[in-house]
């Protein structure tokens, strides 16, 4: 079974040294585990195919959709149910205008969510790196960078990584 | 800024910001128990009403709408307290925007959930609110999308649900915060609402676009929110209703309260949570500067709507306009010109009156002088119909008066039992605030915090 070992730090510097010196010590890019209590401001701690999002994508998508709802909703409900609308125009874009805008920044924002919540696996039960007691540490840290490693060496190699980049301490986890 | 907050380590700085979550004193039961008492008061109003009818109510013919319609804007002015100005200060990089940004977004979203609650107390038949609810149902009949009540409808819950998004995902950090530091319950309670949040890069990656991408949408949204409340009145041909500007005039009162409304929670958070190493007398100073600007902006579209119809003297206009400046309302009128700019911009002009304490009164100043304006806007003119023989006076009733102190005691129960529940002060962001600040040189310009990435937005 993987063990993972852990390492606390202070600064985003020390933990983007860890990361670094992991990988240079042989451990797959994808296979180091980074997180965070503040956000982590440089590129270089993502891997690179997840620097790109289609975030926005989905956004226009998403807003796109919700006007050719509000549109339909509006102007086909109202020559499908014959509205009687007092003498005015059964469709009327100054007056539907307004309820398609609202939909339509209701799909952006749907667009928006939707994406976020596909592209960072969330929601999920619990934390996907740390258990508890790991977690209590982390909290009042704010970096940790680790790696899951099933040979023995290896747990070597990460343990000296960690510490020589300056971990304040280093947690192993099952 | 920063002196105090600089010299917080992040142990204290999240002992002091959970601490008044875990904690409970004595004071929180009885302000609760008191709220809750004004709630259960307003609701037993309400359930008389429902149960006798709307003739319990002062409102008539012809003024059909009453305290309950002014409220209603009034609350949904002060809901753009949060999302909007929360929006526009981090899509304008405002370095000093870290600790105001959850107390205004929770504002926003408690405003909404009061301010769209009179509508369907004002309905007398609330039963039936699901007829503004585009569906299809059994009669074949469709809510009429040309009809301002299904406007707002849609813009309000767009906003709402809008703004509610906006509050959730940035505290997503946080709660996962509290999850990883208490145990018991409240572990299991925080690490689900935290969704299994681990603080990866991708994680903070796609929060910070996301942020982006709603704060874009969110202002025109909130504008338009506060528009279509402005046109449910400017569409209707009625004296001093049917103007040009009311949409933006709405807009401008909406941020005059929501600035006025933030900063008292803010003054009344800091004090309680004892938060002056977060809450400081800088972010007092700039916000008091925002609200001067404010006091000006709605001196002027005041003066235009009034100028526009003195100029014109139709007699139909003109009734309305002397009914509120000269005849009954005059008290109001002169008591919102006082209360709006007379008071609060000598206090909020000089420096040495902008404290906390003065920007405190000038607040509560402002959110009176506001409800009084929005009272003036729809008694002034149903008083005053076209038609002479129909002119009339309105004046609420118990009821009406304890159904308003029962929805304002409601407001600042959600707000209360939040700010017991969740880090009012978003944590994240303040650290994030602090080391931008200590990297930057002293007296640079604010960093742009919300660049971490190549091609966040």
């Amino acid at each position: 079974m993987a063990e993972r070992i852990l390492g606390v730090f202070e600064t985003s510097a020390d933990a983007l040294r860890a990361v670094r010196g992991l990988v240079g010590a042989g451990i797959p890019r994808d296979g180091v585990i980074i997180g965070s209590t503040e956000p982590i401001l440089d590129p270089e701690f993502l891997a690179p195919e997840d620097r790109k999002t289609r975030m926005s994508l989905w956004a226009i998508a998403g807003a796109i959709l919700g006007c050719a709802i509000g549109y339909s909703l509006t102007a086909t409900a109202a020559q499908l149910m014959g509205l009687a609308p007092g003498g005015q125009p059964i469709v009327s874009l100054w007056a539907f205008a307004i309820v398609i805008f609202e939909l339509t920044a209701l799909g952006a924002i749907g667009g928006t969510v939707i994406t976020f919540f596909r592209e960072t696996g969330l929601p999920q039960r619990r934390s996907a790196i740390l258990d508890a007691q790991v977690a209590r540490t982390f909290a009042d840290a704010g970096f940790i960078v680790g790696a899951a490693v099933d040979r023995s060496e290896q747990v070597v190699v990460v343990d000296r990584v960690l510490r020589e980049v300056g971990a304040k301490d280093v947690k192993y986890q099952r | 800024m920063g002196d105090k907050a600089g010299s917080l380590t992040t142990n204290m700085m999240h002992e002091d910001l959970i601490r008044p979550l875990i904690l409970t004193g004595r004071r929180f039961y009885l302000v609760v128990a008191v709220l809750g008492a004004i709630v259960l008061w307003g609701l037993a109003a309400w359930g008389y009403q429902v149960r006798t009818g709307m003739g319990v109510a002062g409102i008539n013919s012809p003024v059909f709408w009453g305290v309950y319609i002014a409220t209603y804007i009034f609350f949904i002015g002060i809901s753009n307290a949060g999302t909007l100005i929360s929006a526009m200060l981090r899509l304008s990089h405002a370095g000093w925007r870290h600790p105001v940004t959850r107390c205004a977004e929770a504002i926003t979203v408690f405003a909404l959930m009061v301010g769209g609650m009179f509508p369907l107390i004002h309905l007398g038949r609330v039963w039936k609110f699901y007829w503004l609810i585009p569906y299809p149902n059994e009669r074949g009949l469709w809510p009429n999308f040309h009809s301002p009540l299904v406007w707002d409808f849609m813009a309000i819950n767009t906003y709402l649900l809008g703004s509610f998004v906006y509050l959730y995902l940035p505290m997503l950090p946080d709660l996962a915060l509290i999850r990883d530091r208490v145990a018991g319950w409240r572990r299991r309670f925080y690490g689900l609402l935290a969704l299994g949040w681990s603080g990866t890069p991708v994680e903070w990656h796609r929060l910070e676009k996301a942020i982006s991408i709603l704060a874009v949408v969110i202002i025109p949204v909130a504008v338009s929110m506060h528009s279509v409340v402005a046109w449910d009145f400017s569409v209707a041909l009625k004296p001093m209703w049917h103007s040009t500007i009311f949409a933006p005039y709405f807009v401008v009162g909406a941020l005059f309260s929501g600035i006025a409304i933030l900063m008292v929670a803010m003054v009344i958070l800091r004090r309680v949570f004892h938060l002056e190493a977060y809450l400081e007398p800088i972010h007092f100073n700039n916000l008091g500067l925002l609200l001067l600007t404010f006091c000006f902006l709605w001196l002027y579209f005041t003066f235009a709507e009034y100028l526009v119809t003195w100029y014109g003297h139709l007699p139909d206009e003109m009734a309305a306009f002397r009914f509120k400046v000269e005849g009954p309302l005059a008290p109001f009128f002169w008591g919102m010109v006082l209360m709006n700019f007379v008071i609060p911009v000598p206090i909020l002009a000089m420096r040495k009156t902008r404290t906390v304490t003065g920007c405190l009164v000038a607040s509560l100043s402002i959110l009176v002088g506001m409800w009084l304006e929005r009272y003036l806007i729809v008694v002034g003119t149903l008083s005053r119909p076209r038609l002479e023989f129909a002119w009339g006076h309105y004046a609420p009733t118990w009821v009406e008066i304890s159904i308003l102190m029962g929805t304002v005691a409601y407001f600042i129960l959600l707000y209360v039992l939040f700010s017991k529940i969740f880090p009012i002060i978003s944590i994240w962001e303040f650290k994030q605030g602090r080391r931008l600040r200590a990297q930057k040189p002293a007296g640079d310009v604010p960093v742009m915090a919300n660049e971490p990435f190549p091609g966040v937005m």
